[in-house]
């Protein structure tokens, strides 16, 4: 057994989750939902398992750090951690026809990290900068804060298309059928807004005073730390937004939705257009 | 302040404003990773044409995160967060200190979460059985003043109505620290040979040179790479000499800096320099030759001439020559005067290979390792991680806590002899999970109160105005 089988394992399983979730939200049918949440669970599962032994795997080759530390690596985790916020989220609500895009999500960001060209998936050693325990917070956090937005994103998509193709007293039947209502879906996406932003900001700070026990400053405006703060400013935009009147609801999912694509751009755009610091791909 | 009156005020007390100022600093930073950072304007005008390169240079895009307007949107967002907090702290810390009044079952029934029972129960029983429900569901009911009959209250988390105000704060705080340090601090750099010392910072900030009140010898700089050729680790031994004592011994690393007095030094990075060169003169009449060891940088007298000479730089590939060595040389105590050569050491031959009237061979350079260090003072940097902690606690408190209340009543409606018990609630946040206990409670309160002879249905009545 090795970590790339049980990777590789994973990646199926999300495949098979996407497809539950959205054929039960297609069709209506709750089983196919349930099967979605237990195929999420069990990729979870062996996906823990996975990164354990990848782990264990770099101290046998003698680099023993935790598998954090490079692209593919990272995308590993964005999965796992989309996946996992989304399944207590949705044991929290205990609602199921959620499920579409952060499985999705998780899906793509495997597929991505196991079948792309320009993701190197074998254990690399670390290099200086990159030794310190701020490595663990601030990767986890921020990873935690982009997986919260990214099933934010869902959400807002949903509250969008709930908004466009239903009228609230027609609630239960029609393709999105299966979904909350509006005003739920809008006070689900500002709970995940607040629990992303809650962790980018950690994710910034830690990441600051890690810059500032390696270079002796915790603040250089380097792309990756900019495109963070856009992304941070993005959504303390959409928290505030909430107050105003006219811009709670519609104007504020496209704009968390936005926040999502700020989001992908500091984690790709950043590492493959822009240079700096944080630039994975050209280690 | 009369806010309606003044339209300065009004503006800074907008959320509106705080929204726009968030979208344009995005949008500006957004610029800021697109543009050149640090370029002149002779590269502006090279890469994006001569009228809209003097346009960004104008705009100050090509060092936008330190121009005046970009500071400006900063200080507008401070004004703008002052001003609101001005504005809504004393109402919220009234609204704190406000002592709870009591409700009477019409207006709870207005709530959006509310609900009334009637049961056959006299109210002495009703009483003890509504606290005993509340209390194992919500907590203890603390009794208000009641016109008729009972009026309760349960009541938590009335302080996360606070953390807003702390989360604002400790923006404040940061940019407050963040301030203090560029106007307190300083920040450089101080390159190190193996066996040197040295008490000089180069200021990043210009071209200016700092005195420390001590200084730094490095015995000893290390580095390591893996088997794939990946760099692995850096370390210089350094020691620190105040006074002409040793005061501290300490190795530095990249993630490990050294700090001492308030000012610290990161391993930033390193490379090679020349340490010393062997050379041998020729004097044109004589044949005969002086061999000299001149260490980088430190004058040596030429034995018999009374002359000095130094090695002042040093190059590994000159203009594609190979090694060189700038010597310079002049007489004792006339430093102003000295001037300086290039000497080809790969080229013996190069009929420029001349000092003074020497004829000059280079025999051997030894090079040495240097380490780069960032050096640094930043008394900021403690209000900057204060606010760091009260920025974190703040919104985790506002994600996780909530403020909650539950309102009791219970009225003897005489004419048709029962006791109804009314109940209604609201939370700050979480409403999904307050209702599901608010519901909860009053199923709770239903079955308990119909457990009697004299049962007769409860009239129950949710209204859900959404969440
Ligand atoms: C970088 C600056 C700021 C940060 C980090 C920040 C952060 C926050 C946070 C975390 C919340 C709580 C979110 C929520 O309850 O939904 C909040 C709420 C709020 N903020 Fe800010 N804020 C900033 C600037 C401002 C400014 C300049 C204003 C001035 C108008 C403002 C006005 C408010 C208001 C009115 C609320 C809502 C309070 C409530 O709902 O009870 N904020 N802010």
């Amino acid at each position: 057994m090795t970590s790339s089988l049980l990777l590789s394992l994973t990646t199926f399983a999300f495949f098979f989750c996407t497809l539950f979730y959205l054929s039960g939200t297609i069709f209506r049918y709750q089983p196919l939902l349930k099967a979605g949440t237990i195929a999420g669970w069990t990729a979870l599962i062996v996906q823990t398992a996975g990164i354990g032994l990848r782990w264990a795997e770099s101290y046998r080759m003698g680099y023993g750090h935790v598998p954090l530390a490079d692209m593919y690596e990272s995308l590993v985790f964005a999965s796992w951690a989309i996946m996992i916020i989304y399944l207590v989220f949705e044991w929290r609500i205990r609602q199921r026809a959620l499920g579409v895009f952060p499985a999705l999500f998780s899906f793509l960001a495997m597929a991505y990290a196991s079948f792309s060209k320009g993701v190197d998936s074998t254990i690399q050693p670390l290099v200086p900068a990159l030794k310190s325990n701020w490595l663990i917070a601030h990767v986890v956090t921020c990873f935690l804060g982009y997986s919260a937005f990214a099933v934010s994103f869902g959400l807002s998509a949903l509250y969008l298309a709930r908004k466009t193709y239903t009228v609230e007293t027609d609630n239960q039947s029609g393709l999105l059928g299966l979904l909350p209502t509006a005003s739920q879906l809008e006070w689900f996406n500002y709970q995940l807004v607040l629990f992303g932003f809650l962790w980018l900001s950690v994710g910034i700070i830690t990441g600051a005073v890690w810059a500032n026990s390696a270079w002796g400053t915790y603040w250089s405006w380097d792309p990756k730390e900019t495109w963070s703060l856009i992304t941070w400013l993005i959504y303390a935009a959409v928290l505030h937004a909430r107050n105003l009147k006219g811009w709670k609801g519609e104007k504020t999912a496209w704009l968390s939705m936005l926040g999502f694509g700020c989001v992908l751009f500091t984690y790709f755009g950043v590492n493959f257009l822009l240079s700096g610091l944080h630039s994975y791909a050209k280690q | 302040m009369s806010k309606e009156k003044n339209p300065v005020l009004r503006l800074l007390t907008s959320v509106k404003l705080t929204l726009v100022l968030f979208l344009l600093l995005a949008a500006a930073s957004v610029l800021g990773t697109l543009l050149p950072q640090g370029a002149d304007i002779a590269e502006l005008k090279a890469r994006f044409g001569p009228a809209l390169g003097s346009l960004l240079d104008l705009l100050r895009l090509n060092d936008l995160f330190h121009c005046t307007w970009f500071s400006c949107l900063l200080l507008l967002l401070c004004a703008n967060l002052v001003a609101c907090t001005l504005d809504r702290l004393p109402k919220t810390l009234r609204l704190l200190n406000k002592p709870q009044t009591a409700f009477d079952s019409q207006k709870l029934l207005k709530f959006a979460l509310s609900g009334a029972i009637a049961t056959a129960l006299p109210f002495e029983q009703t009483l003890p059985a509504v606290e005993k429900a509340v209390g194992e569901t919500f907590g203890p009911l603390s009794p208000l003043q009641a016109e008729s009959g009972y009026c309760g209250f349960h009541e938590t988390g009335r302080w996360s109505r606070l953390m807003v105000h702390v989360a604002h704060l400790s923006v404040l705080v940061i940019l407050a620290g963040a301030l203090a340090g560029s106007f307190l601090g300083f920040k450089g750099n101080m390159n190190l040979g193996e066996g040197d010392a040295s008490d000089t910072v180069m200021l990043s900030s210009g071209e200016s040179a700092l005195k420390l009140p001590f200084s730094v010898r490095c015995n000893k700089f290390t580095v390591s790479f893996y088997n794939t050729g990946a760099p692995r680790e850096f370390k210089s031994d350094l020691e620190l000499i105040e006074g002409g004592k040793k005061v501290r011994s300490q190795s530095i690393l990249v993630n490990h800096p050294l700090s001492y007095q308030g000012i610290t030094f990161y391993q930033a990075n390193y490379g090679t320099i020349l340490k010393q060169a062997s050379i041998e003169l020729t004097a044109p009449s004589s044949d005969k030759k002086i061999d000299l060891v001149l260490p980088f940088q430190k004058p040596v007298t030429i034995p018999g001439a009374g002359n000095l000479l130094f090695i002042a730089d040093y190059q590994d590939n000159f203009m594609g020559f190979g090694r060189a060595i700038e010597l310079g040389y002049g007489k004792l105590g006339q430093q102003k005067d000295f001037s300086a050569r290039w000497i080809l050491v790969d080229r013996p031959d190069f009929h420029g290979n001349v000092v003074d009237h020497y004829k000059v061979r280079v025999s051997k350079t030894e090079k040495t390792n240097y380490t780069g260090m960032e050096v640094k003072k930043d008394p900021g940097v403690w209000l900057v991680w204060f606010g760091f902690i009260l920025l974190t606690l703040a919104i985790g408190l506002t994600f996780y806590a909530s403020h909650k209340k539950l309102w009791v009543c219970i009225e003897i409606n005489e004419k048709k002899k029962k006791t109804i018990v009314t109940l209604a609630g609201r939370a700050s946040r979480n409403p999904q999970f307050f209702e599901e206990k608010f519901q909860e409670l009053r199923t709770m309160l239903e079955l308990r109160l119909k457990d009697q002879p004299l049962q007769e249905k409860g009239v129950a009545n949710t209204k859900n105005k959404g969440l």
